[in-house]
């Protein structure tokens, strides 16, 4: 590890681009991502004359890059203008002063068009600091073909009826191979992907963010009702045992698209893959948002996503302000839609793909975007998020009741 | 002055290794240790931390029972390994493999093998009939335990049999012989002539791996995650999670400068009490 993070310090030095024309881009993907960027960057750089864009690839890992942009920024050594950034080090990053504002760099009229999401991530302090670049939220997928079986029309409503239906459908299906199939996955495993998912339970029980931010607490009430839920899923066997130690993003993917669970939580990214050739539920699903508590007010989707910001004291702030605006613009924001699947942040773009052959799979996710909520924006936030992390993963795992885990969330 | 030349020539060939060592060594080393001191007080907070001493208590012990068990084991395999037999050379040859392989992809066989669903552990014991579900394995610490220890003996046991290989093809066959003669069974030269003779390499073994087991990092990070709720978090790996998760370097150069101190105190008892102290008195 400390070696990576040695190689990644010397690459950077190397990779030191000393012309004032040369604008830097640093961000980490998944092959396929980095070669689109790329294509777009030379895009970009070909309706520029005199000016050289480059990227910085970094890992794909996220905790990866996380740590390479720590070790660059606080050494003050970073030496790119544009970054990539996860949306949950928005806060961190604003606090320690590493991003400049781009109020001060663009004309208000290309920072219109993001509807609630730039609002509630990307302002600090009355500072914007941060464009949209793509959106993930949580989501609810769903075995039609077992649902319909059972005499169910749709995906449940409520918390409570996704209960009861996940009973009902797992009791009635014949145990093919002797196994059973799971009633509900999730990511369970004590990481961040835990978090956005307790978020959910938390919001949908009447819990809010600001309130978090205000105390630096969760509320007692609503982390209570959503730990309770949680650990009745495990209990009463309808996520299976290992949720609390096992199931991340890929393997409740695994699970669902082979055919052993009748619901999923997971992030938009998965449907085009439940929808691939070689699925076992391909044409057999159903994509909903995530439901609300029975009598509840609200449901609610953890926000996550990616977002562009320029580096504070970045020779070139003016021009890497521009490259994010054009960027996260309605016709870069549309290939990236195409090309990966990314889901777009600007509300407009969701009007016009939803005409089109692409707005099958668009509509559940403009109907979750309404619900969207952000995880608390407190400082110091990887140690809250691991802090209370720790705390749910161990009621999930039956080291503590919900009332004792709710006690500890909601204290020092 | 012939001697006196021929040592100065010897430190200006030395001295470009050790202006290197002294750049990527002494640098980092002398900045972490200054990140550790700065604040005195926040390191001796650490003797009161109940994660740093529950992180502690499992380094230690962790490496203790894997040391021991990889010692026992390597010894029984290096005495089978040391008899005369076809193809000596290529159980040999085998006994690497595990070694050779990088620590993360062991480790992601290993999160494979005790897999709740998928896995080859569960599988067998629902073939076996002593689980119906399958065992969680990662649900508590001593299912955690046994998955890392198993990993780690199955990783490091064949460099200690290897040593130990080594050191028992050394010993000549006279004394066996003569032992014999006097009326020896195996054990009797088993406990009076190979354990003698193989302990200051049994030292060695139990130095390289206690040092390295007092590091374990690759499989904790891995397989458990540290879980479940901490019980199998490792010092190296509080040390990763301070620097490079929460962004605090000197937090993680405290915890990395009391596991240094950890490993070089222990180290050093191991040398100074074993069979080796013995050597290296006149």
């Amino acid at each position: 590890m400390l070696a990576l993070a040695c190689l990644t310090l010397v690459l950077g030095a190397c990779g030191r681009s000393g012309s004032p024309n040369t604008l830097v881009f640093a961000a980490g993907g998944a092959p396929a991502e980095v070669k689109v960027w790329k294509a777009m960057l030379a895009e970009y750089q070909a309706a520029h004359p005199g000016l050289k864009v480059v990227l910085r690839a970094l890992p794909a890992a996220s905790d990866l890059q996380l740590q390479a942009h720590t070790t660059a920024l606080g050494s003050g050594k970073a030496d790119y203008d544009l970054m990539r950034l996860d949306i949950v080090w928005l806060g961190a990053f604003a606090k320690k002063g590493w991003l400049q504002p781009l109020d001060e760099l663009l004309p208000a009229s290309q920072l219109v068009g993001f509807g609630p999401i730039m609002e509630r991530s990307d302002r600090f302090q009355g500072k914007l600091l941060a464009l949209p670049w793509n959106m993930d939220l949580g989501l609810l997928y769903s075995r039609a073909d077992w649902l319909k079986a059972a005499g169910y029309a749709g995906p449940p409503r409520t918390w409570e009826d996704l209960a009861a239906m996940a009973s009902a459908v797992t009791r009635a299906l014949p145990s093919a191979n002797g196994e059973r199939p799971e009633g509900f996955v999730w990511q369970g495993k004590a990481y961040e992907g835990l978090l956005c998912n307790f978020m959910e339970y938390y919001a949908a029980a009447g819990g809010s963010s600001e309130a978090v931010e205000k105390s630096g607490f969760w509320e007692e009430g609503p982390a209570l009702k959503a730990l309770a839920f949680m650990h009745g899923l495990i209990r009463d066997g309808l996520s299976p045992p290992n949720t609390a130690t096992e199931l991340t993003e890929e393997p409740s993917r695994l699970l669902f698209q082979s055919g052993r669970a009748v619901f999923m939580r997971n992030w938009p990214y998965a449907q085009a893959l439940a929808e691939s050739a070689d699925s076992k539920v391909a044409g057999k699903i159903w994509v909903s948002p995530l439901p609300r508590f029975k009598g509840g007010r609200r449901a609610a989707a953890t926000l996550g996503g990616w977002h562009l910001a320029v580096r504070q004291g970045s020779p070139r702030a003016q021009e890497a302000a521009k490259l994010a605006a054009w960027l996260s613009a309605g016709p870069q924001q549309d290939r990236l839609n195409r090309e990966l699947g990314w889901n777009p942040t600007r509300l407009g773009l969701y009007q016009e793909l939803l005409q089109g052959p692409r707005g099958a799979s668009l509509r559940p996710l403009k109907e979750a975007f309404l619900n969207v909520v952000n995880r608390p924006r407190v400082e110091g936030y990887a140690q809250f998020s691991e802090r209370s992390v720790r705390i749910i993963n161990a009621v999930l795992l039956g080291g503590s009741s919900p009332a004792e885990g709710a006690a500890r969330l909601a204290a020092p | 002055m012939r001697a006196a030349s021929l040592e100065r020539l010897a430190w200006i060939c030395l001295a470009p290794a050790l202006l290197w060592m002294l750049l990527w060594l002494g640098l980092p080393l002398g900045q972490t240790l200054w990140l550790a001191l700065k604040e005195p007080g926040r390191l001796a907070a650490l003797a009161l931390d109940s994660r740093f001493l529950s992180s502690a208590r499992f380094t230690l012990g962790f490496a203790a029972l894997s040391v021991l068990l990889e010692l026992i084991l390597g010894l029984c395999l290096a005495l089978a390994l040391a008899r005369p037999q076809p193809f000596a050379w290529l159980w040999r040859l085998c006994l690497l493999i595990p070694w050779a392989l990088p620590a993360a992809i062991s480790a992601k066989a290993f999160a494979w093998l005790f897999n709740f669903q998928f896995g080859l552990a569960n599988l067998v014991l629902k073939f076996l009939g002593l689980s119906q579900s399958g065992v969680n394995w990662f649900a508590t610490p001593a299912g955690a335990w046994l998955a890392l220890l198993s990993l780690e003996l199955w990783k490091t046991t064949p460099l200690v049999a290897l040593l130990l290989l080594a050191g028992r093809l050394q010993i000549s066959q006279a004394p066996y012989e003569a032992a014999s003669i006097d009326g020896a069974n195996d054990w009797d030269c088993l406990r009076h002539i190979t354990l003698p003779l193989l302990g200051p390499l049994l030292v060695v073994a139990a130095v390289l791996r206690g040092v390295d087991a007092l590091r374990i990092f690759d499989s904790v990070w891995v397989l458990s995650g540290g879980g479940p709720s901490g019980a199998t978090e490792s010092l190296s790996y509080l040390a990763y999670l301070e620097t490079f998760q929460f962004g605090d370097a000197a937090a993680g150069a405290r915890v990395a400068l009391m596991m240094a101190a950890l490993v070089a105190v222990l180290a050093l008892l191991m040398l100074r009490l074993g069979p080796l102290a013995r050597e290296e008195r006149p």
